[in-house]
């Protein structure tokens, strides 16, 4: 009984932010399958957290710090067991160009950098900066990482000059 | 450039990127933690074979070493390595995945370099101080009671002096990185404390 909602909670959760859980993989691992693999670690570790979800914060609260937090603890081990691999444009490029035939060069050229912005970030501006891409405002920011709403406030604020900085050159001008 | 498929908007772009649409199924869920338990079934056995080894090896030390000294230490090296051996299972996680995952993630990140920084603060009480015993009773060993037939004395203790003080600094300076690598974690641990 008890699995049985555990699994309905975790079905309900994952239909909504499976997409957003992509991305966030996407942001942590480069390599198309560990980031498979990281992608199944996430699902189990939000699957395994359903049994102590008390409602305190919000589902989509939960299910973020759930996901970062599995997906740095995944990070640190890979470090430990062999050099983690970041990614080349090439392979970015491989790992789009496949998936997106009919996007335009330039929109590709800014996924990449934007992606390379990302995955080169220490854990917690990356955090921060995969929750505002996510559209997440301040409030809900800090309330996931623990920040307060100054600090938040600081990182976002950092966060649109890099894009600004890094996607400028390729046409992506409005950082809203 | 496509003006009309361009996005002007970064969090747009970010999200609607194409998916490499990866179906994670209940089924899938479950033989990634079946995965995980076999990992750790795996680890806690590689740690239950290398404790043997390494209690045979020291016993051949024991056995092959002469004078009580060399002896008695190769005893203490062989608990030493035993306790270490310990300490690291005790200390190492005991499931691969986190079971605090809901925390806020600063919360979570900072608990994480407070594990490390412990860890290494206290390096030097469970994964040096054990061998000191019988590392000295094997120099002292080595010095007053076991000689190279192939030297003369007075060059075989010299060699041994020098041998002693390497192993020394070696260890020194094992510490001090340890000491660094803790010092250095807690100045993240200050940074973090500032920004909640």
């Amino acid at each position: 009984m008890k699995t049985e909602i555990q699994n309905e909670h975790y079905l309900s959760a994952a239909a909504v932010f499976s997409g957003a859980l992509e991305r966030l993989a996407r942001g942590y691992e480069a390599d198309r399958e560990l980031r498979k693999d990281l992608l199944q670690e996430i699902h189990l570790a939000l699957w395994r957290s359903m049994t102590s979800f008390d409602g305190r914060c919000s589902v989509r609260t939960w299910v973020y710090r759930v996901a970062h937090n599995t997906a740095a603890t995944y990070i640190a081990r890979q470090r430990r067991t062999k050099l983690h691999k970041l990614a080349t444009f090439e392979e970015l490029a491989d790992s789009f160009a496949t998936d997106s035939p009919e996007k335009s060069a330039d929109e590709q050229q800014a996924l990449w950098r934007l992606m390379e912005t990302v995955q080169g970030l220490n854990p917690l501006d990356k955090q921060v900066m995969l929750l505002y891409l996510e559209d997440l405002d301040a409030d809900a920011i800090g309330e996931v990482t623990g920040l307060s709403p100054g600090a938040v406030s600081t990182k976002v604020h950092r966060i649109k000059a890099i894009i600004a900085k890094r996607l400028q050159p390729v046409g992506v001008t409005h950082v809203p | 450039m496509s003006p009309e498929t361009f996005p002007n908007d970064a969090k747009t772009l970010w999200r609607n990127q194409p998916s490499e649409e990866t179906v994670v199924t209940l089924d899938k869920i479950r033989d990634r933690a079946e995965k995980f338990q076999s990992q750790v079934r795996r680890r806690n056995m590689r740690e239950y074979l290398v404790a043997p080894a390494v209690v045979v090896v020291c016993g051949f030390w024991l056995w092959f070493f002469p004078g009580w000294m060399m002896k008695t230490g190769s005893s203490f090296l062989i608990v030493a390595v035993l306790f270490v051996m310990w300490q690291l299972h005790k200390r190492g996680p005991s499931e691969l995945l986190p079971s605090d995952a809901g925390m806020p993630l600063v919360v979570f990140h900072r608990e994480a370099l407070i594990r490390q920084r412990d860890a290494l603060r206290s390096v030097g009480t469970w994964g040096l101080a054990p061998f000191i015993p019988g590392f000295v009773l094997m120099v002292l060993g080595r010095y007053f009671q076991v000689h190279s037939l192939t030297r003369t004395l007075a060059w075989d203790r010299q060699i041994i002096i020098v041998c002693a003080v390497v192993a020394v600094l070696i260890s020194g300076i094992v510490w001090l990185l340890n000491v660094w690598g803790a010092e250095r974690l807690q100045r993240e641990i200050d940074h973090l404390d500032g920004l909640c």
